[in-house]
């Protein structure tokens, strides 16, 4: 039996933005209905200062009522491992789906992910990791999952070691540039799932993939290229989410769910009739 | 005799310190941090320490923060139970089976495995020749220890039909079962005959001794007397023995009264950030505007936002906030912005009245200093400092291609590609300046 805290590990998950997932018991103490748990782990060696600042940041984010973020239960440290407890959706994630999604599917669980970004930015955090990895598909809807946690325990940093260099189109060039991460940051991120989801392709089709630093100053001199396989009011949904002014994309998170959900049910409309 | 104790410990040549009484065994890897305490606390624990005081006290000292590496070997009911925290391993029969850095902490392992292995991490195969000798009690250097079951015959019935207590003298044992060569060092796991899991493990044991867990019942097939360590010791029970932790349920959050929304990007454009964690630091500098009034380093051709051409603009002086100098890339692929300064080091430590950010790199051969140098940002200028490091902070030279070292206390400008080492630790500086 393979255990952390009190959790009893019955799976790995995969990596996370900075951790392990792993699939686990749910604790008595918990008073949840769920009998298994998402637990994600990260090596740090918390200090109690840090601590407290992880306590924070999660309560408030475990605070928000909203239907499109990943419910958290339980947060806490054992030796140098921090470790999060939160709800385990079984259908997978937009990077690897249960089962096969319709390009609808695909649109509406992107425009439950900007809902859940926007509940997020209006308590004041930005969610810093949108990719398709962290976009859950939930019963009954999306869910975004996974908050970067980076700029609590290492502030300043933009990338973590551990990231792989095809996960860095997800972050905004201002990002990158060392700029704080904001509502904009957290669209272009959307922007950039919406078009991987529809289209399987990156954003850069040339990044470099053998130093981070040529990808990154590709990205910085670089605009992004969008597929093909994209319909007029998609393409047009993330053209403006990537644009290389922050000041040029929608407002709010807000503003594309809207738009996403539109025309998701646009698409259902068409094929039904 | 405990599962544990019937098991010959081969050492791990390396840095860092194996220990081993009958019913623990235990490695701490070597990190000059604290090789201190970890000397003080075998120290105090005496020369027989008992298995519950011995994880009690690295209980403690690990959720006090002050041991920040250790993996170990419990006797405990139903198979040994190993833990494993900060940069060790757990193998059995030669699998990685815990990995102090990821999780899991802790795990039970199956009483018939035949070597379990606990080890620092990411031991060269230079460390992996385990040194010719049997430890059996006590502490010596070394980065790992691996615990063979012994062979059926080697210490049940001696010539003269007497039994021996198994641990009153330290020869070494015939191992492993079966017979290996032993003049081959590294046996490779995958070729070595492996314990059949279907026979019970008792079967596997010696003849002679009980297998497995103790139940604080006198040893029935020895009379008389037996020192204090040889008494029985009861195994623990693995539900009793975990290793603390601390947590906080999330589920009955609320929101705070004062709860502040994430600017628009609009406000965020005409310097209304005002909140967030750099106000306190935020710096104001004279720079010019580009013609979408993005505010920029006049010594730029480019706006670093839209990417806009500024050649042919007029170069009016305005204050605003300092936006980003650019991001330093490490050689593991971590990047941090440079919209602070940072003092970097193992474990640095502020300079006074500085508000650099504190950025704490890991670095395995001490040739980083706790606090090692400093990226102060000075108007649109990125100065590298050396603060008095042990091996010195250099900047690669392309023009001779050779390192220059930096003088202690002088104030270096970085240009955009630079690369810069800090004992084995390299970065990349790039700057957003276009042009």
């Amino acid at each position: 039996m393979q255990q952390i805290a009190d959790y009893e590990i019955i799976q790995p998950l995969g990596e996370g933005s900075q951790g392990q997932f792993w699939l686990a018991k749910t604790p008595a103490r918990l008073e949840v209905p769920d009998t298994v748990v998402a637990l994600k782990t990260l090596t740090y060696a918390a200090s109690d200062a840090d601590f407290a600042r992880l306590t924070d940041h999660l309560r408030l984010y475990a605070s928000i009522d909203s239907p499109n973020l990943v419910r958290l239960y339980d947060l806490g440290q054992q030796g140098s491992l921090l470790y999060i407890a939160g709800e385990y959706l079984e259908a997978g994630s937009l990077a690897q789906p249960a089962r096969p999604l319709s390009r609808v599917d695909v649109l509406r669980s992107l425009a439950g992910a900007a809902l859940g970004a926007h509940a997020l930015h209006e308590v004041g955090i930005p969610h810093r990791s949108i990719r398709p990895g962290n976009v859950l598909l939930g019963e009954p809807g999306p869910k975004l999952g996974d908050v970067g946690l980076s700029q609590l325990l290492s502030p300043g940093q933009t990338i973590t070691g551990a990231s792989k260099v095809n996960a860095i189109e997800y972050l905004s060039p201002e990002l990158i540039q060392g700029q704080q991460a904001s509502r904009a940051s957290d669209i272009w991120a959307l922007g950039a799932t919406l078009h991987k989801a529809l289209t399987g392709l990156s954003l850069y089709p040339d990044l470099p993939t053998d130093s981070l630093v040529a990808a990154l100053r590709h990205i910085l001199n670089e605009r992004p290229v969008l597929g093909d396989a994209l319909r007029n009011p998609e393409r047009r949904i993330i053209e403006s989410a990537v644009a290389a002014d922050p000041a040029d994309r929608p407002a709010t998170a807000l503003s594309v769910a809207g738009e996403i959900a539109a025309e998701a049910d646009h698409q259902s409309e068409k094929a039904a009739t | 005799m405990t599962d544990l104790d019937l098991r010959a410990g081969q050492i791990h040549r390396g840095l860092g310190v194996v220990a081993r009484w009958p019913d623990i065994a235990l490695v701490v890897p070597s990190d000059s941090a604290h090789d201190a305490i970890v000397d003080q606390m075998f120290h105090d624990l005496g020369p027989e320490p008992e298995a519950p005081q011995l994880v009690s006290a690295i209980n403690q000292m690990l959720t006090e923060g002050r041991l920040k590496s250790v993996a170990m070997l419990v006797e405990a009911t139903g198979g040994p139970l190993a833990m494993a925290f900060g940069p060790v391993e757990v193998l059995v029969d030669g699998q990685e089976t815990l990995d102090g850095l990821r999780g899991p902490v802790r795990q039970q392992l199956p009483q018939a495995a035949h070597r379990l292995t606990i080890r620092a991490a990411g031991l060269s195969k230079a460390a992996e020749p385990v040194a010719p000798y049997d430890l059996r009690r006590g502490i010596a250097p070394g980065a790992g220890l691996t615990l063979i079951r012994i062979a059926a015959a080697a210490p049940a019935a001696p010539a003269n039909g007497k039994p021996v207590p198994p641990a009153a003298k330290a020869v070494a044992p015939q191992v492993p079962t079966p017979p290996a060569e032993p003049d081959r060092p590294t046996p490779d796991p995958a070729e070595e005959p492996t314990i059949d899991p279907e026979r019970p493990a008792a079967e596997q044991s010696p003849p002679g001794v009980r297998s497995g867990r103790f139940d604080g019942a006198e040893e029935p097939r020895d009379p008389a007397p037996v020192p204090q360590a040889e008494r029985a010791r009861p195994a623990l029970d693995p539900a009793a023995m975990s290793v603390p932790f601390r947590s906080v349920v999330l589920l009955d959050a609320r929101p705070p009264n004062d709860v502040t929304p994430l600017p628009l990007a609009e406000e965020a454009k005409t310097g209304e950030l005002s909140r967030g964690e750099l106000d306190a630091g935020r710096v104001e500098v004279q720079g010019i505007l580009c013609s979408r009034q993005h505010f920029n380093n006049p010594r730029a051709a480019y706006c670093m936002v839209c990417g806009i051409s500024m050649l042919h603009l007029p170069h009016d002086l305005v204050t605003g906030p300092r936006p980003t100098l650019g991001f330093i890339v490490f050689d593991d692929g971590s990047t941090f912005g440079l919209d602070r300064s940072y003092v970097i080091g193992r474990e640095p430590v502020p300079a006074e009245g500085s508000n650099a950010q504190l950025l704490v790199l890991s670095e395995n051969n001490e040739t980083l200093s706790r606090t090692h140098a400093e990226l102060r940002l000075e108007d649109w200028m990125v100065q590298l400092l050396d603060l008095g490091s042990t091996n010195g902070t250099y900047v690669w030279d392309q023009t001779f291609e050779r390192w220059n070292q930096l003088a202690p206390g002088h104030l270096v400008e970085l240009s955009s590609g630079d690369t810069v080492a800090l004992g084995r630790r390299t970065f990349v500086f790039e700057s957003v300046s276009r042009g």
